[in-house]
């Protein structure tokens, strides 16, 4: 089987099955694998970042030299041509360090909850947008916004395009992350986008109510231009998708700075909401779950059997594995330390380990424990060998 | 006379506006030094509670940050009854998130619960060079580096930097923590420090018993 639609098939159906806790005949690779591929394309990350030909180039190079099953991005999380073409960003691009950072942003006052609350969306024409592009409020402002109305088409055709490239040429389903219909509880909005990592930690000690309020008030919407979660429930049908493996994703950032009783307040209502859906309309929710999350299990033991996988970035997965094995489906577990630092065979032994002990009675996908970006996450023939061993490795 | 154990109580319950209005009665009451000095340090014990709950699971990530804020808003009310007071400090910190990286968020956590322990901390800020670390070691002879990264690339730029003080000859007269997401113990051996945490509130401890 390797024509790239017995591939697609196939691997639609393993995740399924994983998901669904069923014992399948291999494990599925999942990509954790971001600014890395452009690394070790031999692109300078400022290139490949801005020209979507050598963002494709680095990323068929990659799927050819090490064949994962599955994706989390493409290259889409960091649509900087599209900021730009607003005159600013909030990224920063080391070439030698193959390094994108990104600053603590803060585009909100704390009196604008109450803005946020009355009209979101006019909250951010008016004031978010002006304090984070204040070039695009100037004379040039129309001409601007026609080039970055562009930017943005040519980007969506670049997702759009290497979504179906993936599937066409090597069989490989829609990304897990931008690929595939992507949501976050609207905390997560305050914190990554528009009220920052202090402001919102302040805003919880010195105004919980208001914070409350707007999470309440938008609970859970699209990462991008998508519907809210509320549309896209209320245009949903029941079952899985089968040209895809989740049919929705998550990604959690902003627990990292919440304890359990914090969680609960501003997080677990909305995703329990998302959990509901899941089971009511038999459809598969897929989380990246950034950071260390065990304080947290006793949400995450709530989701439905069957329904969910939550890929724990730093957690110790033979410990997931006993406490959420039963409900839910882990993925994860391969450590970036080791891919660097160890020797080809350590890394086999430890890919073989995960797999014995996790996978055996399904309900596990193989993936790297950290988004591998940097030159020292990794090494090729480490990660080559692992692929290989993976690949290979019946259940 | 403010009473100093209500201020302690208030700052590790994160109770801003209690704090803030025990310190603006206290300022008000034209305190003396000896005073002022018990003022900031039951702002101190407040922050050992707030590092206590936090290591027991009751304050989290954020809860630090805004402690944070809430220590510095407090000291800065109180300084101007300071002035001119030498309290004695417990050692010399370096502190600064290394080379490549700009997170500065639990660079800050540790540096305002070790400030409240009795370090004197001088902060590089983040994408601090190794020969900036350096020149500060030697300028203000001190007993303690703390580096901080999140990047796992941090590891590369921290290893540079031991390297480099070493090869200034600091290495021996200095203790070395490194701090963040990417290390762990592996990392610790692989730079060359003297220790790690992934925990601000251990951290403090680590370079409590180093100056003992």
């Amino acid at each position: 089987m390797s024509d790239p639609a017995s591939l697609m098939r196939e691997r639609v159906q393993l995740y399924k099955d994983a998901a669904r806790h069923k014992k399948t005949s291999r494990v599925l690779n999942v990509a954790n694998m971001w600014n890395w591929i452009v690394y070790d394309s031999g692109y300078k990350l400022s290139e490949a970042l801005f020209d979507y030909g050598k963002m494709e180039d680095a990323l068929f190079k990659f799927q050819e030299k090490y064949q994962f099953d599955y994706y989390n991005d493409y290259g889409i999380r960091n649509p900087l041509r599209v900021q730009s073409a607003l005159g600013h960003t909030d990224y920063i691009v080391n070439d030698e360090a193959n390094a994108l950072n990104i600053q603590d942003i803060n585009y909100m006052e704390p009196e604008d909850y109450d803005d946020i609350l009355e009209n979101y969306f006019k909250f951010l024409w008016t004031k978010y947008m002006p304090r984070k592009y204040p070039q695009a409020n100037s004379s040039e402002s129309k001409a601007m916004m026609l080039n970055a109305c562009q930017e943005f088409a040519q980007f969506g055709q670049y997702v759009g395009n290497i979504n179906q490239q993936f599937v066409v040429k090597y069989g490989v389903p829609p990304a897990l992350g931008f690929g595939t219909p992507a949501f976050v509880v609207f905390y997560e909005i305050l914190f990554n986008f528009i009220r920052g990592i202090r402001g919102l930690s302040i805003d919880i000690r010195q105004r919980p109510e208001k914070v409350k309020a707007v999470c309440d008030a938008l609970r859970t919407v699209s990462i991008g231009p998508g519907p809210t979660f509320a549309a896209f429930k209320a245009a949903s049908q029941h079952g899985t998708d089968m040209n895809r493996g989740p049919d929705l994703f998550m990604v959690f950032l902003g627990h990292t700075i919440l304890s359990k009783k914090q969680f609960e307040v501003y997080y677990w209502p909305y995703l329990k909401e998302v959990f509901d859906f899941t089971e009511q309309y038999d459809k598969i929710l897929h989380i990246f779950a950034e950071g260390e999350n065990s304080r947290l299990y006793d949400f995450y033991k709530e989701a439905p059997k069957g329904h969910v996988v939550i890929h724990l970035e730093m957690d110790d997965m033979f410990r997931a594995k006993k406490e959420l094995g039963d409900t839910v489906c882990l993925c994860g577990g391969m450590p970036v330390d080791l891919l660097y630092h160890g020797t080809r065979q350590e890394n086999i032994d430890y890919a073989k380990r995960l797999i014995d002990e996790l996978a055996a009675d399904g309900g596990f996908m193989f993936s790297q424990n950290k988004m591998v970006s940097y030159p020292n996450d990794c090494k090729a023939e480490n990660l080559k060998a692992v692929n290989d061993f993976v690949r290979g490795y019946t259940l | 006379m403010t009473d100093v154990k209500l201020v302690a109580q208030a700052m590790g319950e994160l109770d801003e506006d209690r704090v803030m209005a025990a310190l603006t009665e206290f300022v008000a009451s034209s305190p003396n030094e000896a005073e002022a000095l018990s003022v900031v340090n039951a702002c101190q014990q407040g922050m050992i509670v707030i590092g206590e709950l936090f290591e027991k699971g009751e304050y989290f990530v954020g809860d630090l940050i805004y402690a944070g804020e809430l220590m510095a808003k407090a000291i800065d009310m109180i300084k101007p009854v300071l002035k001119g007071t030498g309290s004695s400090k417990v050692g010399k910190i370096v502190l600064g998130t290394v080379q490549g990286d700009i997170h500065d968020i639990g660079k800050n956590i540790f540096k305002s619960l070790v400030e409240s322990a009795g370090f004197e901390v001088y902060d590089l800020g983040t994408d601090t060079p190794p020969e900036r670390f350096v020149d500060k070691v030697r300028e203000v002879k001190a007993d303690i580096v703390g580096m901080s990264g999140v990047l796992n690339l941090a590891t590369t730029a921290m290893k540079e930097t031991i390297d480099r003080l070493a090869a200034a000859g600091l290495r021996d007269d200095i203790k070395v923590i490194i701090g963040g997401n990417p290390v762990n113990g592996e990392v610790c051996k692989h730079v060359g420090a003297d220790a790690f945490s992934t925990n601000a509130a251990q951290g403090v401890k680590i370079c409590q018993g180093w100056v003992k």
